[in-house]
């Protein structure tokens, strides 16, 4: 019994060293996709947020250099921070579709990004944000958001 | 004693009915307190970069927008063109605010000396949800309102 419980505390040591090493900012997996697709896009994007007068849609731009083999923390809408154990399910910038799913997961937060864009016939990718964190420490809860996104290449970069 | 009455006749139709998210009970004698409340509203912003947006102000809730059942949190200019149902879910404070084609709803449960819960509000046109968590701690400041 004692030596299981040794055994189970050392099991315990070799978690927490792990979980420790696990706290670095994430950086891979690197962007998959078309060659022609990457470039310089802007991503015009329609969320909700409060402000002094009211609580409704606005709509932010953005812009990014999307590179074959970009990281994460390159890119737009990306969580940031990035940390804890995130794992990259998917992040393609292909002709039929443009999709990001990203799962983060440290001791206070988690945290899951999914981005599908389908095109549409004017050449303007067009879909849906999703975003979701929910907060262990003092402000415990669920927060989160599904955006509009509409995103186009203007050009190289 | 006759609203309370019209309260337990309501949960008990609901209990009947059997609704799922729990009993739900017309406004009657429940709510949030009138007084001066610091709100801490977190809510996701995506551009740049998703992160949590974490802000504070103070509420004073007058006696008048208690007895209204007026939403806490909506910002007052807005509220006021809008519509706000007080009810209670499961035991929760809930205020459904409608204005035109937009659901708000802030849910929220004692919590410590105030309140938390949460804040969802649905847009149909763009399609677009946002859910904020609120928090609403009581502060000394006076509220002056009626």
């Amino acid at each position: 019994m004692v030596r299981g419980r040794a055994g189970a505390m050392a099991a315990a040591c070799i978690v927490l060293a792990t979980g420790a090493a696990a706290q670095k900012p994430y950086t891979g997996p690197e962007t998959e996709g078309d060659a022609a697709l990457f470039g310089s896009w802007s991503f015009e994007v329609t969320s909700l947020a409060r402000g002094e007068s009211g609580i409704g849609p606005v709509t932010n731009s953005v812009s990014a250099c999307l590179k074959l083999g970009a990281k994460p923390a390159d890119l737009p809408l990306m969580a940031q921070p990035l940390q804890g154990r995130c794992a990259m399910q998917r992040l393609e910038l292909k002709a039929a579709y443009v999709s990001m799913v990203m799962l983060c997961e440290d001791f206070e937060r988690r945290t899951s990004l999914m981005l599908h864009l389908e095109p549409r016939k004017d050449g303007a990718y067009a879909g849906r944000y999703s975003y979701t964190m929910t907060l262990d420490d003092d402000g415990s809860g669920t927060m989160s958001a599904d955006a509009d996104v509409v995103a186009r290449r203007t050009g190289g970069c | 004693m006759k609203r309370l009455h019209t309260a337990m006749a309501a949960v008990f139709a609901a209990a009947m009915t059997g609704l799922g998210g729990g009993a739900v009970v017309e406004a009657g004698s429940f709510g949030l307190p009138a007084g001066t409340w610091e709100v801490t509203w977190l809510e996701p912003r995506l551009v740049p970069q998703s992160k949590a947006f974490k802000t504070s102000f103070v509420r004073c809730y007058s006696a008048a927008e208690a007895a209204r059942g007026s939403n806490p949190v909506m910002p007052a200019v807005q509220e006021a063109k809008c519509n706000t149902k007080l009810t209670s879910i499961g035991g929760d404070i809930v205020f459904d605010t409608g204005c035109g084609d937009q659901d708000h709803r802030l849910r929220i449960s004692k919590c410590g000396a105030g309140y938390c819960g949460t804040y969802r509000y649905g847009a149909r046109k763009p399609k677009v949800i946002l859910e904020s968590i609120v928090i609403l701690r009581p502060t000394d400041g006076r509220c002056e309102r009626s």
